[in-house]
């Protein structure tokens, strides 16, 4: 093993839980209130200039890509200042130095075709015509953020030359100021833009890289063609890029992990968060835009690694039109590598129904599973609030915006939705037209919600652009229409947007079939009984709750069970289409439907009641897209079958982990097999998959002796797990997944 | 007698080239003591039963749903057998399709004809999986494949082991070879029964003498069986796996071609 591999795979191991970047705490503290005075964006640039001026910049002797940033476990003084920073409101996370740029994409095309300095030379253009205070603060930062990663990366280069690293110096050199010209100085640039964000700016950055196959390809092609460049010699730049993305990461588990079992933000920014990088899709024409460097960053994968996260996009066809490219995926999605697969097809189509006309090819998704329109769309709980735009807002809007409108809690328990109906309903003593009534009531209350939402995320946005320049994040840097406008893209972005998600999707479904199947076709129950056996948690009535866990489910492929879910997902989507057309034509805002409940489903399981479909309170409900645990009785065809009766088309974003025992896929007769499987799934029109290949049995071992399985890998929602880092819940909720 | 069928698995990747749907017939003339379907060795309806699922509901007559009560056994006209191999179609299409297996589906050789006239009319590979007690032309000629185990070679030990005679499956194994339908021919291992070079040696040799024997492999023995052995009332010896060394080393034996 290479040893930029080794040190890698062995950082994800062995990392101390408590390792810290000390550096980031100590200089951050150093200039907690220095530049109180000064405009935001002023403050921002300055603050990290000084960081960035002093930080270490060490290299090792096997860097192809040069870029680490330090971290380490403290002592006790250095402990009581870490602790003393995260608790002061000054620090520049709190005081609004630093806002949270996470969750975006930068403009990558942009910045290898400019470079450092050919994006400074932009923002001064710009800054020479503006006479607008609040404005120049904004460029003058912007231009003050491409001087500090200028004399960065120019340390890195006198780093590089004392270790010997001659080439790479050069490359440093070349991009400190100048566009990158070959295809290592562009990936070069690109590391270090990326390990700024998410070393040292952004707490959770889970930044998108774009996709690097498409903007670097010109870069490739012409080195390749000029002979300055062999397959194998970017195969290795391109693998050690990936060794670098892992040696950012801290160790644990961000949802649901504590500062007990977890690095957390605070100690490492990037934390357990990974970045994001696209491959394949289509183009602006439809037309594929596989070329080599796709196979390139597909063969480089390291089954091992955690970061980054390689987003497959899948289109029609794709399997059979690439299908040398198919097979090394396949190969690396059966060693549970870290990345996934979205069908351009249903995401495209989503965007284009929604109205979305500039970049609709360029989408990507980030985060835990969410679909954005790209570099032109903000994510509504991305980047800075209101608050921040605005302090000095009005006390109605004070009143409506400090409601936790977008996510939990209000965002969950669409389960609780149903039970209100269901008691409802109960009440009403209906003697036929049950079914239509229950489903009346409940999207009665979906639509109330999903109503509320945008028409809070609407006034959100009214009050970000009444002050558009007073922010300035290090998005905004690498975003040419954020320079253009000297505005923040959080205000000012072409296209807002948020998930909307049909939270405890299964969990719905099933309750819907269980009341057809057990109080209407079997007369098993009347409806009063089972709305007072699941408002006592079934307490005294465990036959009723097991008849209601054994009713058909969600991701068995039954009739019954799909047509609930083509039905409810159906009804969900158009309302979410109608109801942000007005803002989406006023604003540019717009909910983006999904079926994405990221890890939530264990936190809001644990704090809801009992469900019709059986399960308890306090249990998990369904994760994502995904069926139940225990739910996919026929299979994966079975549970592929169910996801195909939500229409394509209907959401852009909603994970479905596909576990596999590696038994029924081994060899090369297993890689055809499952590579048929997918495809035929994904040709269907299947939204996402992302496969952990892992035997039930290895993680009970694990569970029981956790050093001898720190490389069992296993997909969580949108990011990959060290499954021994994850907390115990998840762990076993990883584990009930594997069931039958 | 009419045809049950105990269950009908889909998505199977280990019966047969390809995704597949497998089809449990319901009866079988063999009684091989490590079977690890005894479910599907009556020809009759049973009941399994977990006591360790009965929540002593006292609701039995009306249908177990705790799963403490599974009852085994269906009479499933071949158009709904058809319906519920076509939901997955669309997989098929790397080489799969569907598998007849057991229990002995040749048991069943009427309604097996019909099913498999029904499934070739749709353009749907069907691949039967049979002891090949007996030798049934009509249903072996039209299948796509065929499946069948040489389990033990000496026939004393076969007799003992498996209830019938050995050298009689292998004479109709090779009356089978005639149709020009590929073969694979499979042995279970189990420890300390059938696990010895010679053993595997010699059947690999005359899966090696057919014409149309396209692979031979070995299946590593599984306690499957016992558990639902025990839900049916009966006692199922336990056996065990071969060593690993001496799986590896009986795998030379194992072809394709």
């Amino acid at each position: 093993m290479k040893p930029n591999v080794y040190e890698a795979e062995q950082a994800l191991k062995t990392k101390p839980i408590y390792s810290t970047a000390y550096e980031r705490v100590k200089l951050l503290n150093d200039v907690m209130h220095a530049y109180d005075d000064l405009p935001q964006p002023l403050k921002f640039s300055r603050t990290l200039a000084y960081l960035l001026e002093n930080v270490s910049v060490p290299v090792k002797e096997y860097d192809l890509i040069v870029g680490r940033a330090v971290d380490k476990e403290l002592n006790a003084e250095e402990e009581k200042l870490f602790q003393a920073f995260i608790a002061d409101n000054g620090n520049a996370y709190r005081s609004g130095a630093f806002f949270g740029s996470g969750h975006s994409s930068y403009e990558w095309e942009y910045i290898v075709e400019l470079g450092v300095g050919g994006m400074k030379s932009r923002a001064i253009s710009r800054l020479s015509t503006e006479n607008d205070d609040a404005k120049r603060a904004f460029l003058q930062g912007a231009v003050e953020v491409y001087d500090a990663i200028s004399s960065y990366i120019l340390r890195f280069a006198n780093s590089a030359k004392q270790a010997g690293l001659a080439a790479q110096a050069a490359r440093l050199e070349k991009v400190a100021f100048s566009a990158p010209e070959t295809f290592a100085e562009a990936l070069q640039l690109v590391w270090i833009i990326a390990l700024i964000d998410c070393a040292y700016v952004t707490l959770n950055p889970t930044l998108t890289l774009g996709r690097p196959d498409v903007f670097l390809y010109p870069f490739y092609s012409r080195d390749i063609a000029s002979g300055r460049l062999t397959r194998e010699e970017a195969k290795e730049l391109i693998t050690d890029y990936y060794c670098k993305h892992n040696l950012i990461m801290g160790r644990g588990e961000h949802q649901l992990g504590d500062d007990k079992n977890s690095t957390t933000f605070d100690r490492i920014t990037n934390f357990d968060a990974p970045q994001y990088l696209l491959l394949a899709g289509t183009d602006e024409k439809g037309e594929s835009a596989v070329n080599e460097l796709t196979e390139l960053f597909a063969e480089c994968i390291v089954p091992s690694f955690k970061n980054p996260v390689v987003v497959v996009r899948y289109f029609i066809g794709m399997d059979k039109k690439h299908e040398r490219l198919w097979n090394i995926l396949m190969r690396k999605a059966l060693q549970s590598s870290s990345m996934m697969f979205y069908n351009d097809n249903d995401v495209i189509a989503v965007l284009k129904r929604m109205g979305v006309t500039e970049g609709v090819h360029d989408y990507i998704h980030f985060g835990c599973n969410w679909a954005s329109t790209g570099n032109n769309g903000a994510w509504m709980w991305g980047g800075p609030s209101s608050f921040a735009f605005t302090p000095e807002m009005s006390e109605e809007d004070k009143k409506y915006l400090r409601r936790a409108y977008m996510r939990y809690p209000v965002d969950m328990g669409w389960e609780g939705i149903f039970n209100a109906a269901l008691y409802q309903l109960a009440d009403e003593n209906l003697k036929s037209g049950v079914m239509d009534r229950l489903f009346e009531l409940f999207m009665a209350g979906v639509k109330d919600f999903i109503s509320q939402k945008i028409s809070y995320l609407s006034r959100e946005l009214t009050v970000r652009q009444k002050n558009p320049s007073r922010l300035l994040v290090l998005t905004d840097c690498f975003l040419r229409e954020s320079i253009d406008s000297a505005e923040c893209y959080a205000a000012s972005a072409k296209y807002h947007f948020e998930a909307s998600s049909f939270q405890m999707f299964a969990n719905v479904v099933d309750s819907f079939v269980a009341v057809d199947e057990l109080v209407i076709r079997k007369k098993s129950v009347t409806l009063k009984e089972l709305a007072k056996a699941v408002k006592n948690d079934f307490k005294d009535n465990e036959w009723l709750r097991l008849a209601c866990k054994n009713a058909e489910k969600f991701g068995s492929d039954g009739e019954v069970s799909n047509a609930y879910a083509k039905k409810l997902i159906t009804a969900f989507t158009d309302y979410v289409f109608e109801v942000s057309k007005p803002y989406f034509e006023k604003q540019g805002l717009f909910l983006m439907p999904s079926l994405e409940g990221d890890t939530w489903h264990i936190k809001c399981g644990r704090e809801s009641g009992a469900s019709v479909d059986g399960r308890r309170a306090g249990e998990p409900f369904a994760q994502n897209a995904r069926p139940s645990n225990g739910s996919c009785k026929n299979g994966l065809t079975g549970m592929f079958n169910s996801l195909l009766s939500v229409p394509g088309g209907s959401v852009a974003s909603g994970a479905l982990n596909v576990d596999v025992d590696s038994r029924a896929f081994s060899g090369e007769e297993g890689l055809k097999n499952f590579s048929n499987l997918l495809a035929t799934y994904f040709n269907a029109g299947g939204l996402h998959a992302q496969v952990s290949c892992v035997s039930r049995d290895d993680l009970l071992a694990a569970q029981l002796d956790p050093d001898s399985y720190r490389d069992l890998r296993v997909r969580v929602t949108g990011y990959s797990g060290v499954f021994v880092d994850l907390c115990r819940e998840l762990q076993d909720d990883v584990i009930a997944r594997m069931d039958p | 007698m009419q045809t049950l069928i105990s269950h009908i698995e889909r998505c199977s990747s280990f019966d047969g080239p390809g995704i597949r749907t497998v089809v449990f017939f319901k009866g079988c003339p063999l009684s091989c003591k490590w079977c690890h379907n005894p479910e599907c060795i009556s020809f009759e309806k049973e009941e399994l039963f977990y006591p360790e699922k009965c929540i002593k509901c006292g609701r039995c007559q009306s249908g177990c749903v705790t799963g403490a009560r599974v009852v085994c056994g269906r009479i499933i006209p071949v158009h709904d057998v058809v319906v519920t191999v076509k939901r997955d179609e669309k997989y098929y299409s790397g080489g799969g399709g569907v598998t007849l297996s057991g229990g002995e589906p040749l048991a069943h050789n009427s309604y097996v004809n019909e099913l498999i006239d029904a499934l070739l009319k749709e353009n749907i590979d069907v691949a039967i999986e049979t002891s090949m007690f007996k030798y049934d032309e009509e249903i072996l000629k039209k299948v796509d494949r065929i499946m069948a185990d040489v389990k033990i070679f000496d026939e004393k030990k076969h007799l003992e082991y498996v209830g019938i005679s050995g050298e009689k499956i292998r004479d109709n194994i090779l009356k089978a070879d005639l149709l020009g339908v590929p073969l694979t021919i499979r042995t279970p291992i189990i420890k300390g029964i059938n696990d010895d070079e010679q053993n595997v040696r010699l059947t690999a040799e005359f899966a090696s003498s057919l014409k149309n024997c396209v692979r031979y492999e070995l299946l590593p023995y599984h306690a499957m069986g016992v558990n639902k052995a025990r839900a049916l009332g009966k006692e199922q010896k336990v056996f065990s796996a071969p060593d690993a060394k001496t799986l590896e080393n009986l795998k030379k034996y194992q072809f394709t071609r």
